[in-house]
């Protein structure tokens, strides 16, 4: 399998999965557990990076369902433990629907006890919800900084739903003691497996006639609808996608990290996922992977080493990156290797304007 | 007698409280290659933006050989036959050459034959035949936006050609072109319209004196005449709008 890259790309994808592979063996459970977190953010940045970096729309309302698909996992192994652990639960009943006056789980949330069922009812219901969200927004031709806001509105609205029915959501608090699968080797790889099958088939999607449309979109979308392209449609496909790519990440994430609270599906998240994929180069899909693991390493490493003052640092080197490469670490690095190859080629290498991205109003 | 590809009948365009297209009636034959003129403001650029399904028409009809289309999307307008070319060359500015053709090429349009899609070797030759029409064979693995101001024109020319339409719109093509690259292109324009329909909005007379031999002149939202370059030159109310006093032959 060439995973669809160019070959002299490709020893270092197989190297990069590997040593992510032997990691745990050198690295002890809590670099393990901690680095199973970061690829449910990457995978997270990566299905951002599908909807900003290559098609242009800006959404802040990406948490949304990373959150969602979360939420439904926590819930269901809440449920589950409640039932099965009388020593901690004696009533059998999550303990936020006890103290919000609950005496048994509502009829409807029943089915989702079984994990089997809610897993993929949350992917579902995530993909659910972004296509009648896109259809929404891309129909009604809502585009650039609008999408943005709506997209916000869209994080906060859910936000604020969990923090209310915390009879069902667990509030402000979140969910918490429903046992996890961190120090799990096997769940570490479970996520690592799932991260590079998303890696794969973001790149089929992207290299893609449809990923050349997207991109076509992404530089002018007025254009491709006179080439008769249906662009609403792109987009609600490509949403509804990344959509459910993150409510995989997000229940991965809540079944590893052992509890989830409103900051896994609020604003907060969605725009960290922005400056991730920002910082590793929107656009091109490893940036995704480097951007996340490096912010969230710093941002690590540092607050161990620095109490108070690693947010600081962190700030600094985004503003680093974005000040001196505006395409990101990896757009940065491809575009001198592409600069590199022309002249090699010997051809004069043409004036570079900083890539644009997502434009607030299409051109023309 | 030739029938015609696009009739447009009382067509009155409202924006804003402004009447931009005023009762206009315009009918362009099979195969013609006909040149609009006007000065600023008189609707030209509109009248195409109607016609592609930008904006829907305020009351009137448009027919597409005798199928109207006036108001339907601009995809199911595309899909009946009709390309436009935009003034301000609009090309995919981080794509390669051949990726813009790509996106112009005819066919695949929905989301799901397009994830299928793969461009065979039938495609590439046919997109590499229209690059080497365009002079841009050469740059086809080069990002757009490495392209000069008549270069990326072309670029768009070509895609719209790509598209392969029965009525190919062109709004000021010449728009920011030298001297040497408007020759180009009014060759260019002229081999077109040897297999389909072209209409071209154009200000530079010199250059509508070397393609047209049909010109609509449109002014304050009407057509005020048309005719041949002569007629046209000739009419006493054209040189009046067109400028001021001065006469349309000298307003280049």
């Amino acid at each position: 399998m060439s995973l669809g890259l160019p070959r002299r790309y490709l020893a270092l994808a197989v190297l990069v999965i590997g040593v992510l592979f032997v990691f745990p063996f050198y690295a002890g459970d809590f670099r393990m557990n901690q680095l199973g977190l970061f690829l449910c953010f990457v995978m997270f940045a990566l299905s951002l990076d599908l909807i900003w970096g290559f098609t242009g729309i800006l959404s802040l309302g990406n948490a949304v369902y990373f959150g969602g698909g979360a939420y439904f996992v926590a819930l269901s192994l809440k449920l589950k433990y409640a039932a099965t652990n009388p020593a901690r639960y004696g009533s059998g009943i999550p303990d936020f629907m006890e103290w919000n006056g609950l005496t048994a789980v509502p009829v409807w949330m029943r089915p989702l006890e079984n994990i089997w069922f809610a897993a993929p009812a949350g992917i579902l219901a995530m993909g659910l919800l972004a296509f009648v969200f896109g259809f929404i927004t891309f129909k009604r031709h809502i585009y650039g900084v609008y999408c943005a806001v709506i997209t916000l509105a869209e994080s906060l609205i859910f936000e604020e739903l969990i923090i209310e029915k915390q009879a069902y959501t667990g509030g402000f608090n979140g969910i918490t003691d429903y046992g996890s699968y961190s120090s799990n080797i096997n769940f570490y790889w479970v996520i690592l497996a799932v991260t590079v099958v998303f890696f794969w088939l973001a790149r089929r999607i992207t290299t893609s006639h449809f990923g050349m449309i997207l991109q076509s979109i992404r530089e002018n979308e007025l254009r491709s609808e006179f080439f008769g392209f249906e662009v609403a449609n792109y987009k609600i496909f490509v949403f509804t996608v990344a959509a459910m790519m993150s409510a995989v990440a997000g229940g991965l994430y809540a079944a590893l990290n052992g509890i989830i609270s409103h900051q896994e599906i609020g604003p907060l998240l969605s725009v960290e996922g922005v400056i991730w994929v920002a910082v590793g180069g929107r656009g091109t899909l490893i940036g995704a992977f480097v951007g996340t693991i490096l912010i969230k390493g710093a941002e690590s490493l540092l607050s161990e080493q620095f109490a108070w003052m690693w947010g600081l640092l962190v700030g600094l080197i985004f503003i680093l990156v974005i000040v001196l490469m505006p395409d990101g670490i990896v757009g940065t690095l491809l575009r001198r290797a592409r600069r590199r190859r022309a002249l090699a080629a010997g051809r004069a290498p043409a004036y570079e304007p900083r890539a644009t991205g997502a434009e607030d109003t299409p051109t023309a | 007698m030739a029938s015609n590809i696009l009739e447009i009948r009382d067509l009155v365009n409202v924006a804003s409280g402004h009447t931009i297209i005023d009762h206009l009636g315009l009918e362009i034959e099979e195969g013609e290659l006909r040149v609009l003129v006007g000065p600023n403001g008189a609707g030209k650029t509109t009248l195409i933006d109607v016609i592609t399904g930008r904006f829907k028409p305020t009351s009137g009809q448009i027919m597409f050989r005798g199928r109207s289309i006036g108001g339907r999307p601009r995809h199911e307008i595309y899909a009946a036959g009709i390309s436009r070319k935009f003034q301000v060359p609009t090309v995919y500015d981080n794509l390669t050459v051949f990726e813009n053709m790509s996106v112009g090429l005819r066919g695949h349009r929905k989301v799901f034959s397009s994830l299928t899609y793969r461009i065979t070797s039938k495609a590439a030759a046919q997109i590499e035949e229209v690059l080497a029409r365009i002079n841009l064979l050469a740059r086809a693995g080069d990002e757009a936006h490495t392209l000069s101001h008549g270069e990326k024109q072309w670029l768009e020319i070509g895609m719209v050609l790509a598209s392969d339409p029965q009525l190919f719109l062109l709004d000021e093509p010449t728009t920011g072109m030298t001297r040497d690259e408007t020759t180009k292109t009014a060759e260019l324009i002229r081999d077109i319209a040897r297999r389909r329909t072209v209409m071209v909005v154009e200000h530079d007379m010199s250059f509508v004196r070397r393609i047209a031999h049909k010109i609509t002149v449109m002014h304050q939202g009407k057509k005020l005449t048309e005719g041949s370059v002569r007629e046209v030159e000739n009419h006493p109310r054209v040189a009046e709008v067109y400028l001021g006093r001065q006469k349309i032959s000298e307003a280049t």
